[in-house]
């Protein structure tokens, strides 16, 4: 009887230490919880999250694994963030806070950190000058089979890339023809802190010819500066980590047929 | 009389349901416990997935006990041997099937207590606490949309729950007392009524979608548009009419047991 007892104080005894344990699953949705409050800022981990009006080129690099976190009102709890919650996407640190999914009457567009906000928006406003020329591409990975990588252009490549853009004279396509590229590598032009970038122009190879190409939407076409002899090992050089990895990604297939398009030549699509 | 009976049906279903009750409640404290040692590695994982998976099925047994052990307690202590000695004593056929059918609801709810305690215990701590806080959150959220109603929806749901758990009951009553009709294979043939009876709902089911297929659009939108310009009164409507309906059927249920076991017993 005196054993039953003791047997029944310990389990009672570990049932109401139970209660002071907590729970990481629950402590994970806690710090991806924020809170909209009634001048519209937002309230996260701490911080208030200003909206900006206007967010110019600010930069929001693609990643595999963008951490995200729910705004809800401030009285909806924890368990119910995920599905009465607008997410936002965490960029730069916990600096900016974007927009992805709307179930409520939320604003859309980005939210930066109070600390820092005066400094964005008079930067926003000034524009920036491009200091680092960089392009994404996607490399084989063991684990995930392929992710992001980025590579930044050597000043010398930079140069190089800009000079062709500025001064070879473009051929401009005319309907009916069609320029098929073999590797093609999207320009993008920030601030060397990662905020600001946009992009600036593609690099294609064709064959074994390269050209600085530049979409100018629907109603503007295509235009294509062919890359000269001399630049062209700086041009290899620059593509080379693109060609390298999509090569072993896809074992070196090419995609398409190419053509060699001579200086001066006229491109129909 | 009765009150022996019915203190004896209870005994009955508590001499198992005790055990099963302390078997869940000993899973929820062990699942519990595992939550102590939450880490992120593979072995951790598959324990505390594992021990969910075994507090489901503990629960879903639960649910399920006070049922089958109401449908063989009806079956072997009227219809076997025991049905001798059941109705020896004296209480009416109509007191053997009420207290019976009294005894299962009510573990039924008690069953449905300990299943809400042994989540509470599965969850004891900061878990439990956020649950609550969400309950209460829906709570007020609905109520800001229905107003009073949501009250009286309450009261209403709850009331149809008993009388469905009645029905039910009855129901399964009427196939065993049917089934002992037949001279030999009466358990097979209790099972053989209930499938008829399933059968026989399919076919006026399907009978009714026919019904609302051949029916003209013009009544349905009218139908649509009273429901939809009432709607807080003809959800009360639909509680009521089901309420009504389940009663009834639990009446007739009821009936047809009691009429073949006051005039064409036939016990083993």
């Amino acid at each position: 009887m005196k054993r039953t007892k003791r047997i029944i104080a310990l389990l009672l005894a570990v049932v109401l230490c139970l209660p002071f344990t907590g729970c990481r699953a629950l402590d994970t949705m806690r710090q991806e919880q924020a809170f909209r409050q009634e001048d519209g800022s937002i309230l996260w981990s701490g911080a208030v999250y200003r909206p900006l009006s206007n967010y110019g080129d600010l930069n929001f690099p693609w990643e595999a694994d963008i951490p995200t976190v729910c705004v809800t009102k401030p009285d909806v709890p924890v368990l119910l963030s995920n599905i009465l919650g607008d997410s936002m996407e965490v960029y730069h640190d916990g600096l900016f806070l974007k927009g992805e999914t709307f179930h409520y009457d939320v604003d859309s567009g980005v939210y930066c950190r109070a600390d820092r906000y005066e400094e964005m928006v008079s930067r926003i406003a000034a524009g920036y000058e491009t200091e680092i020329i960089s392009y994404d591409y996607e490399k084989y990975d063991e684990e995930e089979w392929f992710v992001n990588a980025t590579y930044t252009l050597t000043e010398e490549q930079a140069a190089a890339a800009l000079e062709v853009y500025e001064t070879v004279i473009p051929t401009t396509p005319q309907d009916g023809m069609e320029f098929i590229s073999d590797y093609c590598i999207s320009l993008y032009g920030g601030s060397k802190d990662g905020l600001f970038s946009r992009y600036l122009f593609d690099i294609e190879l064709a064959g074994s010819t390269y050209y600085v190409t530049e979409w100018l939407g629907d109603d503007g076409g295509y235009l294509l500066y062919r890359v000269p002899e001399e630049k062209v090992p700086v041009f290899a050089a620059l593509m080379n980590p693109m060609i390298e990895a999509q090569d072993e990604l896809y074992n070196e297939e090419v995609f398409h047929e190419n053509w060699t398009i001579g200086e001066g030549d006229t491109i129909m699509l | 009389m009765v009150k022996k009976l019915f203190k004896h049906e209870l005994a009955f279903h508590l001499r198992s349901l005790l055990l099963i009750w302390g078997v869940l409640l000993g899973v929820a404290l062990l699942g519990r416990g595992i939550q102590l040692f939450e880490q992120d590695s593979v072995i951790y994982n598959v324990v505390s997935v594992s021990s969910i998976i075994v507090y489901i099925i503990a629960v879903t047994v639960c649910l399920a006990a006070p049922v089958v052990l109401g449908i063989m307690r009806f079956y072997k202590n009227l219809f076997t041997g025991e049905g001798y000695l059941s109705f020896t004593l004296p209480v009416t056929p109509f007191q053997h099937i009420w207290v019976k059918v009294v005894a299962v609801v009510l573990m039924e709810v008690a069953t449905l207590v300990v299943s809400l305690l042994s989540l509470a215990l599965f969850t004891v701590g900061d878990v439990f606490v956020e649950i609550l806080k969400a309950a209460a959150y829906l709570v007020k959220e609905v109520h800001q949309v229905l107003g009073n109603h949501l009250a009286f929806y309450v009261v209403e749901f709850l009331l149809l729950l008993l009388l469905v758990a009645f029905s039910q009951m009855l129901l399964y009553y009427t196939c065993i007392t049917v089934g002992q009709l037949f001279k030999k294979n009466r358990v097979a043939a209790a099972v053989g009524v209930y499938f008829g009876y399933y059968f026989l709902s399919q076919v006026l089911g399907t009978v009714f979608s026919i019904v609302v297929a051949v029916t003209p659009e013009e009544v349905w939108e009218k139908i649509g548009e009273f429901i939809v310009e009432n709607i807080f009164w003809c959800v009360h409507g639909f509680f009521g009419v089901f309420a009504v309906l389940s009663a009834g059927m639990a009446v007739a249920y009821f009936a047809i047991s009691h009429a073949i076991i006051r005039k064409r017993l036939n016990l083993e």
